[in-house]
């Protein structure tokens, strides 16, 4: 490994806490000191927004569906076996 | 000051959704003539899209639903805490997923975090900048155009990387949820959703797959 690539910043040491950082999950300390280095280091203002942006997506993503007939068949199928089994 | 993304399962899951849990569950203890249905109501659509994004194909998914309604359903009845219902319910299709899986094995492959914050090696930096000067500025934003893009890129993400990224950000589970589920220690999990973020930003940013690191070892 060649450390000498960044020398600019500490960015990776930050880069680690990110999704903590995102999820509200760093103490108050780290929030700010966090908060400070993102004001300052474009890399990671970059990094955290990309970053949130891929959050967001999987948290708003649609979910995929099921046809109605679909989900009949799977779902007789699944009564009969309970029927089966004495649960319904 | 960068607001927190806001992903608590608290905001996913509001206290009127967890009442409705307890309902449900209640039917089911009673014995209630519509509790099938109305627990195929409230819980089918979640199990079959976890199903279909873990495995990738609608014939897993199917059955990955079908064996969760008939497991959970029939164990439901001696379930005591109704708050544990939900982890307890996704360790089972997850378990039905990892089961009924027909596509290749979890390939287990361990991503240099550095990797995953490179757009391009040959930069030299762990991230590229933006270049304000680019013809193309969507090249350093995430593209999401096309929702099948995300569904995609999901799709080929390594199946630990999957599974921790569709329990907490796509189902919004807390991180102390998904290690019970996971079966891993929370600092694990939150280290393995950190990287399995990484990995999917980094698909959804349009980079090349990460390669192994150049001289390593
Ligand atoms: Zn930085």
């Amino acid at each position: 490994m060649d450390d000498a690539r960044h020398p600019e910043c500490d960015c990776l040491e930050w880069l680690e806490t990110l999704s903590e950082y995102l999820d509200g999950d760093v103490g108050e300390d780290l929030l700010h000191r966090i908060d400070a280095h993102i004001a300052e280091c474009p890399r990671c203002a970059w990094a955290v927004a990309t970053l949130r942006e891929t959050i967001e997506a999987c948290r708003h993503a649609p979910r995929p569906s099921l046809e109605p007939s679909e989900l009949r068949r799977v779902v007789e199928r699944a009564r009969e076996e309970l029927h089966r089994q004495g649960v319904l | 000051m960068i607001p927190p993304a806001d992903n608590s399962a608290a905001a996913r899951r509001d206290p009127a959704e967890r009442k409705r849990d307890r309902e449900i569950l209640a039917a089911v203890q009673r014995g209630d003539a519509d509790a099938f249905d109305r627990f195929v109501e409230r819980f089918g659509p979640m199990i079959f899209s976890f199903g279909l994004r873990m495995c990738g194909n609608r014939e897993d998914a199917e059955d990955v639903l079908q064996e969760t309604l008939i497991k959970v359903y029939t164990r439901l009845r001696t379930l005591q805490d109704p708050d544990a219902l939900r982890a307890w319910l996704w360790r089972i299709v997850a378990n039905e997923c990892r089961m009924s899986r027909r596509g290749p094995r979890d390939p287990g492959r361990q991503v240099n975090i550095e990797e995953l914050l490179a757009p391009r090696e040959e930069g030299g930096t762990p991230m590229e900048l933006p270049d304000p000067d680019a013809p193309d500025p969507e090249a350093s934003t995430i593209r999401l155009q096309d929702r099948e893009r995300l569904e995609e890129a999901i799709r080929n993400l390594p199946p630990t990387y999957r599974i921790i990224l569709l329990l907490r950000d796509f189902e919004g589970l807390t991180s102390e949820e998904v290690a019970r589920v996971l079966g891993i220690s929370v600092p694990n999990a939150k280290v393995r959703l950190h990287r399995a973020r990484l990995a999917l930003r980094k698909l959804l940013l349009g980079a090349e797959p990460p390669r192994a690191a150049k001289g390593a070892g």
